[in-house]
């Protein structure tokens, strides 16, 4: 499931895994992801120039495909 | 609170000293690496006795290895996977057989790319020595590479053909390090990489237009 591909993720990259949430939104054609991380923690799901962002949304469209849905990564500050 | 990466330890024996490090990271044997630092000596009847000294260092702070990380995040995305390991000159190659290798590869190899990347950074997040982990799928990157090897060699023709620089398409390091290493030996041109970040890309030129209009600014790759 893509909320839970996310919550894996950001949990092993994080220093404070149990800060992390992910809230799922489901939309009639687009699933919006809300991620949410410790304060000092939002860097490292972030990335240098977003890079680590841009990686985790890139997983989420290629698993997002087979399942046939559309989904969209909000990194909350 | 972060974990610490390593502790140092002393007690009267090696034996004695790990248990308390490993008591102190809260973490089992395989989880570390161990070093002696001080064998310690029970001197003589007490006297010149010396503690022995550990450094016990945290391998990985998941305790999970890449293969099983890579394996679980590829589940969440609901592919049926087998990783096969092996290191090759230090880094750790890892090889995926999918049912759907063209899902897990994506376009000019994006989502492989994604995959090692996130790997990479959950693996070294706090390890002390950082270890280079490249993931593959059915050999796609060897047949990348023949392509972009190809690829360079029919556009070196046409930059000596025409006289004209060619720019490519903006691609990750690895790639644009193919091209550079294609026509590293062809003595009629010159390549280099222009660009910043995500939109950096090799330009192939003649060695005499190279030489005239860009070798004074000391481009590189």
């Amino acid at each position: 499931m893509l909320k839970d591909l996310i919550e894996y993720i950001a949990k092993s990259l994080v220093d404070h895994p149990e800060q992390v949430t992910v809230h799922q939104i489901e939309g009639e054609k687009t699933t919006i992801l809300e991620l949410s991380v410790a304060e000092d923690d939002l860097g490292k799901v972030i990335g240098k120039h977003g890079r680590t962002a841009k990686a985790l949304r890139t997983l989420l469209n290629a698993a997002a495909t087979k399942m046939h849905k559309r989904v969209v990564l909000e990194i909350l500050e | 609170m972060m974990t610490p990466q390593y502790v140092e330890t002393e007690a009267r024996t090696v034996e004695e000293a790990l248990q308390s490090a490993l008591a102190e990271l809260g973490v089992e044997r395989d989880q570390v690496t161990i070093k002696v630092l001080d064998e310690g000596s029970k001197g003589i009847l007490g006297l010149g006795a010396k503690p022995a000294q550990v450094r016990v260092t945290l391998k990985e702070t998941t305790g999970e290895t890449p293969e099983e990380i890579l394996e679980t995040i590829l589940g969440y995305m609901g592919q049926q996977t087998e990783v096969r390991s092996h290191v090759v000159d230090g880094s750790l190659h890892l090889d995926i057989d999918a049912e759907n290798p063209g899902l897990l590869i994506g376009r000019h190899g994006q989502t492989l790319d994604s995959l090692q990347y996130i790997l990479n950074c959950v693996i070294n997040k706090s390890s002390l020595v950082k270890r280079r982990i490249i993931i593959d799928i059915e050999g796609y990157r060897e047949k990348r590479r023949e392509k972009l090897t190809e690829l360079a060699c029919r556009l070196a023709s046409k930059v000596k053909l025409t006289g004209q620089e060619i720019a490519l398409d903006p691609m990750p390091p690895q790639d644009r390090r193919i091209i550079h290493i294609a026509l590293q030996d062809d003595n009629a041109v010159r390549t280099f990489s222009r660009g910043e970040r995500s939109f950096r890309s090799v330009v192939i030129t003649t060695r005499e237009r190279y030489e005239s209009e860009y070798d004074n600014h000391g481009s590189s790759a």
